[in-house]
């Protein structure tokens, strides 16, 4: 069955994430985990890559961690990301802290693959938060992006998720606890 | 207001599914639970054809009540009337048993009246369903991805009816399972 080019898709996730280091990548816990199932807790060191780049981390990153814990939307026909929005209350950021990063990315993998195979987490598009300077009060912050490259195309079964990272002056001036909602817009192709 | 044929609407769920039994679907717990995205809840029941129910068999274990729908299995409630045209997964088995074969996952209608009893019999309907990809003899922990699309008034559900997620697990005995599994599933739907 062939859909219309150009339909519209969402997958919309609410988080909770305690960013205490800007040389992590966040994402959620296990689905099975007692009352925090969708904080984000879990981690590996790296940065969110640009659109068409894979995750580079400097720890292990295993191929069950995308549908174990990254995972949000499965596509289920072949599409494109084409937006990024956001709403967000950031409880008290760190002195120097400047901004943070959501971003969506595939997890690649084989059906079948073995568990313990290296995961491939290629980058599919992000946005950043607005700039802070200083020493920010708590607030609300909201944005939206779009875009428009095979960057962002997926296949039918391919399972996509959303990493935060923090940024600051320093590995330590870092957004802190961040709370709120991110959605994703897809276009089938 | 009338919305264009052919829109799309996609609903995703994450879910930790522990098969115990061949013989059951499980569905999720209910919202209040400190583990709601785990499917704990199950009925000694099977996931039937597409198009085809399953009703509460009169026994305690194969006991499915209307409260079960939108307390525990749904996931979404159709806006306007619309068909599942697609169903799409990506899982961790993390050890299949010996002799486990496939999981199904299935898209339910969760029938039921605006006021009827909570405790009455339930009735689900079929509206669509996934297989995974065939196991064989003893399998290792993997990674396990799927997807497929559907075209059929088996899928139909009128506005204000609700869908549910369910899961199965097969083998070549009762308690050859799939054993524990975390994912994600994505059911879409057309508008009509």
């Amino acid at each position: 069955m062939s859909f219309k080019y150009g339909t519209t898709l969402t997958a919309n996730v609410r988080f909770q994430a305690s960013l205490a280091y800007n040389t992590r990548v966040y994402f959620p816990n296990d689905a099975d985990l007692n009352n925090d199932a969708i904080e984000w807790d879990q981690y590996a060191t790296g940065d969110i890559p640009a659109a068409g780049s894979n995750l580079s981390v400097s720890d292990t990153l295993y191929s069950r961690e995308g549908p174990q814990y990254m995972g949000q939307f499965v596509a289920p026909v072949a599409c494109r990301l084409v937006g990024i929005a956001y709403s967000v209350d950031l409880y008290n950021p760190d002195n120097a802290s400047t901004n943070f990063r959501l971003g969506a990315l595939k997890a690649v993998f084989s059906d079948g693959d073995a568990q313990d195979d290296a995961a491939v987490w290629t980058c599919l598009g992000y946005i950043d938060s607005t700039t802070m300077t200083g020493d920010p009060a708590g607030q609300v912050q909201k944005g939206s992006a779009s875009f428009s490259s095979s960057n962002g195309d997926i296949s039918a079964g391919e399972v996509v998720g959303v990493l935060a990272e923090s940024f600051g002056s320093t590995t330590t001036d870092n957004i802190a606890n961040i709370e709120g909602v991110v959605t994703m817009l897809f276009r089938v192709l | 207001m009338a919305h264009k044929y052919g829109n799309i609407i996609v609903c995703n769920t994450r879910f930790y599914f522990g098969a115990s039994s061949n013989a059951r679907f499980h569905f999720a717990y209910m919202p209040e639970y400190s583990k709601p995205l785990l499917w704990g809840y199950y009925t000694d029941l099977s996931i039937p054809a597409i198009g085809s129910t399953v009703v509460d068999d009169g026994t305690t274990a194969g006991q499915l009540l209307v409260h079960e729908g939108p307390e525990y299995a749904g996931i979404i409630v159709a806006p306007v009337d619309c068909r599942v045209v697609g169903m799409a997964y990506s899982v961790w088995l993390y050890n299949p048993e010996d002799g486990a074969e496939k999981f199904r996952l299935g898209a339910m209608h969760c029938q039921f009246s605006d006021e009827q009893t909570r405790t009455d019999d339930a009735t689900w309907k079929t509206l669509a369903y996934i297989d995974s990809s065939t196991l064989s003899g003893d399998e290792a922990g993997q990674v396990q991805k799927g997807s497929t699309t559907f075209s059929s008034t088996n899928g139909d559900i009128a506005a204000g009816e609700l869908i549910g997620i369910v899961g199965q697990s097969f083998g070549s005995s009762d308690s050859a399972n799939v054993g524990g599994m975390n994912g994600v599933v994505t059911l879409m739907l057309e508008v009509q």
